[in-house]
């Protein structure tokens, strides 16, 4: 009786989460509209930058992979990456006819809410949308892993919602990956447990709002200590995001690909519990640095 | 001891995901800009090389329904400026090219204003407006009498109606009875408009 109860917390805690960042998406729509190209996608690169991070992480809290037998666990983890000051500003430049040309710093979509307004000829004014003054992001996802086959444990993600309330249609994650465990080949006295494995995700936001693509390689060390268990990983994590939207000024759909983030990822944590309910934390070194709460239950 | 420790974590687990938009959730406010063009269509069917067509645009209208498209209100504008100027020629047949000079005015019809120069052409060629859209130079009168239309209408002081009016100098050739000066053309105006808007983003960390 108190496992469905803390399941049931843990969805309502992950379907929240999703339903709040729905608006605040919706939103990033809008102001991307005073935008297009190269402005646009400086805008935009922060979001780009943490939403990859986030989405590579938090998909294993163990290397130990039993070598047969039924193993199930419904986990959800919470993702979420703190903004550098670096973060709030880019490089804009003023566009829509307006002369002469500018270029100054302009807040990008995790800046301060204040638009940037600089002066021309004639008494003219370019005003640079402001941000969502974000101190960091997060996002938090549901997976599902099952194993074992021969060291091999699947992991699945997926969710999909209508937010159609809010204009832009259904959001909607899928991802699966794959663990195998090295340590069967190893002496049992190797004093840790080893995996590797892959994990590939898409996420997608309204018709064709966002398109985001992530993929991450890797190997996993961990040891137990009874109910408390650190763990590392090392991986390689490549992130792609195009985004489609209506430009103000040309009243036309512009398409954007924000450059494609590849990085190697230190990652570093510590699960703790016991069957059937673990709990983990790590934090993610890597070009864009995370971390993740997550819990599991299972067996 | 297990339980000992478990329990505190899943009640503090629990307790997060139970206090629910009050934790994660942070109100925001942030400037959004719209862009706005106005633009007036001039229909020249000229025997000579001075004249003057004027097109009056009911400014408070445009300016009413960029309101209802993005769902804010007058109290929501921080500000609105004039950012850039164009025009276009939108048909234009002859065997030959011509040069045309002169200015565009804009007045207030609303106040009664007098009409000052908005955008300044010289020697433009009409063959190389043709579906081409020239920057045009702006003038800091036309663009301070705009500002002012914007100003008076967020202060909800004024209901903007504006003329704008081709005013043509000089044409090369200079054309005739025999030899009509033809063409569509179609100037826009540029502005941002500055909105303060507050949301509820998720903010957790």
């Amino acid at each position: 009786m108190r496992v469905p109860t803390r399941l049931i917390t843990a969805i309502g805690f992950t379907m929240l989460a999703l339903l709040m960042t729905a608006p605040a998406i919706a939103q990033i729509e809008d102001q991307l509209s005073a935008y297009t190209g190269a402005n646009a996608e400086g805008y935009l690169q922060p979001l780009s930058d943490a939403f990859g991070a986030d989405l590579n992480s938090g998909w294993y809290h163990s290397a130990y992979i039993p070598e047969d037998g039924f193993h199930w666990s419904i986990e959800f983890r919470v993702m979420g990456t703190i903004f550098s000051d670096d973060a709030a500003t880019f490089s804009a430049t003023t566009q829509s006819g307006f002369s002469p040309e500018q270029t100054v710093d302009a807040p990008t979509v995790v800046g301060s809410g204040d638009a940037v307004t600089v002066g021309g000829d004639g008494g003219t004014e370019f005003s640079f949308p402001g941000g969502f003054d974000l101190n960091s992001f997060a996002m938090a996802v549901p997976q599902l892993k099952l194993g074992s086959f021969k060291g091999t444990e699947a992991v699945i993600r997926y969710f999909a919602l209508d937010v159609g309330d809010v204009e832009i249609g259904n959001v909607k994650l899928l991802g699966f990956g794959a663990r195998h465990s090295i340590s069967q080949y190893l002496d049992p006295e190797f004093p840790v447990d080893l995996a590797g494995g892959f994990m590939w995700q898409r996420f997608t936001l309204g018709d064709d709002f966002i398109e985001a693509n992530a993929f991450t390689i890797g190997v996993q060390a961990s040891r137990s200590f009874g109910w408390i268990e650190p763990y590392a990983g090392l991986s390689y994590d490549t992130f792609s995001m195009s985004v489609s939207y209506d430009a103000d000024e040309s009243g036309e759909t512009e398409e954007i690909d924000l450059d494609a983030e590849s990085s190697v990822c230190l990652c570093l944590g510590c699960a703790v519990g016991i069957a059937p309910v673990m709990v983990n934390a790590e934090y993610s070194i890597a070009a864009q640095n995370s971390f993740v709460f997550g819990l599991a239950i299972g067996f | 001891m297990r339980t000992r420790f478990l329990i505190p974590l899943l009640l503090l687990l629990v307790a997060f995901a139970m206090s629910g938009s009050d934790c994660l959730l942070d109100e925001k406010v942030l400037d959004i800009v719209y862009f706005q063009k106005t633009c007036v269509g001039f229909e020249q069917n000229e025997a000579s090389a001075v004249f003057t067509t004027p097109e009056t645009v009911d400014y408070a209208d445009e300016l009413d329904e960029i309101l209802d498209d993005n769902d804010i209100t007058k109290s929501d504008i921080n500000s609105a400026r004039v950012v850039s100027a164009s025009y276009m020629v939108t048909d234009f047949s002859h065997t030959h090219d011509w040069e045309i000079s002169g200015e565009i005015t804009v007045r207030r019809i609303d106040t009664a204003g007098a009409a000052v120069t908005l955008v300044t052409y010289t020697d433009q060629s009409i063959q190389g407006a043709l579906n081409n859209s020239v920057p045009a130079v702006l003038d800091q009168a036309g663009v301070e009498l705009m500002n002012q239309a914007l100003e008076d209408y967020i202060a909800g002081t004024a209901e903007p109606v504006l003329e704008f009016a081709v005013q043509n100098g000089a044409v090369e050739p200079n054309p005739s009875a025999q030899n009509m000066l033809v063409f569509d053309w179609r100037g826009c105006v540029a502005i941002h408009i500055v909105a303060g808007i507050s949301l509820e983003v998720p903010d957790p960390f």
